[in-house]
């Protein structure tokens, strides 16, 4: 574990406290134990600095920087998307978007395991259930701030969880302290991953039955009308509230203890519980995000935008996103294309450019058979042009 | 009597090797085990104990983690495998080095 400039200030701090409990241990003074042990210590200040400089631990600056590109490029990212959505590259810049915020999930996912994993330090079994806790508020997050609404997804991702940790965990002494944290790193980013995705892991063994947790029991509409309804007494989602239930007080059992230590620092003390807190209630005030399926329609849009392009020779307009989104047309691009060749303003858009380009009307034939051959209009505009 | 600080360094990576290969310790007890067991010869400062703990670990020759013991979080080192497998080829060296110079300095 590579040291950081923080973790290093408080090894030293410790060291210079034991050095002041064992004077006073042997009937020393506080105040006069801190005065020789300053003496033997040394200048406190010149041995962080070279600790630090041997460390390779990442200086304050480089970390800022870090951090200011990477707001910068999330910033840039929105500017972009919410600024050119007509562009064919603004669709893109969404899915870029949608892949940033999956790395926020997944920072915070690795960055939180990796503050557990030091407190209670890698050799400690209670590491892996910690790290395991903490993936699983964060996927289970993500589900309710993203509006995924698909748990399903999530107990997979615990059964997963599950089935990785324990062998880890049986095999514990025989493991090297890498493959320990390799595994739980890899575990959380398989689990933030299908979550993402809306990927179920165990497909291969269960196929997707589409349960929607539904308390009000409102009957579902459209394509989600073959969903079946569960209510949230089903025995299928215990493993979400035993993650919940068990894991909330866990962690924040952790977070206490962790922000009450010794040589601990002000971000330890607000910002870890400040987190923790914003993890799990956020999602509650912001969960209408993705109500209409928007979030979901990111992914295809670059291609709904190159079917409108080739057949009608413009972009879709926002209404038309939202309705395929809002129906779910999306998963079934095909059919867009099919629906839009077929549509009387192909027709027209062909009419159009057969009256620019030859100077004349097009005949029906000519128009059905520009319809059938599923030619694109910058095609057919260059054809008529030769 | 105290040896120079000179003869401490091309050793320090040894003493500290030897000194973790029993068990796993903190860069207090490390520092006290060095006294202890040089009968008080070998005073590492702080100044040289933790560059030289943090080089150790970059080197992957020792590995390290935080744990919490009586309410105070420490930060604990352990010997690796790599680091055992050095410190078993700097032993035989120092055999070597220290059977020779007792060769010619004791002649």
């Amino acid at each position: 574990m590579l040291a950081s400039r923080r973790s290093i200030k408080e090894e030293l701090t410790s060291h210079f406290d034991d050095l002041v409990f064992e004077l006073m241990a042997e009937g020393v003074s506080r105040s006069e134990a801190e005065k020789q042990a300053s003496i033997e210590f040394g200048d406190f200040e010149k041995h962080l600095k070279e600790t630090i400089a041997v460390s390779g631990a990442l200086p304050w600056s480089l970390a800022k920087i870090f951090n200011g590109v990477y707001l910068l490029s999330g910033l840039t990212l929105i500017i972009l998307a919410v600024g050119f959505p007509s562009l064919i590259a603004g669709t893109h810049v969404e899915t870029a978007l949608l892949w940033w915020v999956f790395s926020c999930y997944l920072l915070l996912g690795l960055i939180g395991e990796r503050w557990l994993i030091e407190y209670r330090g890698i050799d400690s079994k209670h590491s892996v259930w910690l790290a395991m806790t903490w993936t699983h508020l964060i996927a289970l997050a993500a589900t309710v701030i993203l509006d995924i609404d698909k748990f399903e997804n999530n107990v997979h991702a615990i059964v997963f969880s599950l089935l990785v940790l324990t062998p880890v965990l049986l095999l514990w002494n025989k493991l090297d302290t890498k493959i320990r944290r390799l595994v739980i790193y890899l575990q959380t980013t398989v689990v933030l991953w299908s979550i993402f995705t809306d990927t179920l892991i165990f497909n291969f063994l269960m196929p997707a039955r589409c349960f929607f947790v539904t308390p009000d029991n409102v009957p579902l509409n459209g394509v989600l009308s073959s969903c079946t309804q569960v209510q949230l007494s089903n025995p299928a989602l215990y493993p979400i509230y035993a993650v919940v239930m068990l894991g909330l007080p866990l962690i924040a059992v952790t977070l206490y203890k962790y922000s009450r230590n010794q040589g601990s620092f002000r971000y330890r003390k607000a910002c870890l519980p400040l987190l923790s807190v914003l993890v799990i209630f956020v999602p509650w005030f912001i969960n209408d995000i993705n109500n209409e399926a928007m979030l979901d329609v990111i992914s295809a849009k670059p291609k709904i935008f190159a079917i409108y392009q080739s057949s009608l020779g413009r972009d879709p307009e926002d209404k038309d996103i939202r309705f395929y989104a809002k129906t779910r047309a999306y998963t079934n691009l095909d059919k867009i294309e099919e629906t839009l060749n077929a549509s009387d303003e192909r027709k027209q858009v062909i009419q159009k450019i057969y009256l620019n380009k030859t100077g004349r009307v097009a005949t029906n034939e000519e128009i059905e058979a520009a319809v059938d051959s599923k030619i694109s209009v910058q095609e057919l505009r260059a054809s008529l042009a030769q | 009597m105290k040896v120079s600080k000179e003869l401490l360094k091309g050793t320090s990576e040894l003493i500290i090797l030897t000194v973790l290969e029993s068990g796993t310790l903190y860069g207090y007890e490390i520092s006290k085990q060095i006294k202890l067991m040089s009968e008080g010869v070998f005073a590492m400062g702080e100044g040289s104990l933790y560059p030289l703990l943090h080089k150790l670990e970059k080197a992957k020759l020792l590995e390290s983690f935080w744990k919490e013991v009586d309410g105070r979080r420490r930060k604990y080192y352990s010997i690796t495998r790599t680091g055992k497998k050095v410190l078993s080829e700097k032993s035989e060296e120092w055999q070597t080095f220290s059977g020779a110079v007792d060769a010619i300095v004791l002649a």
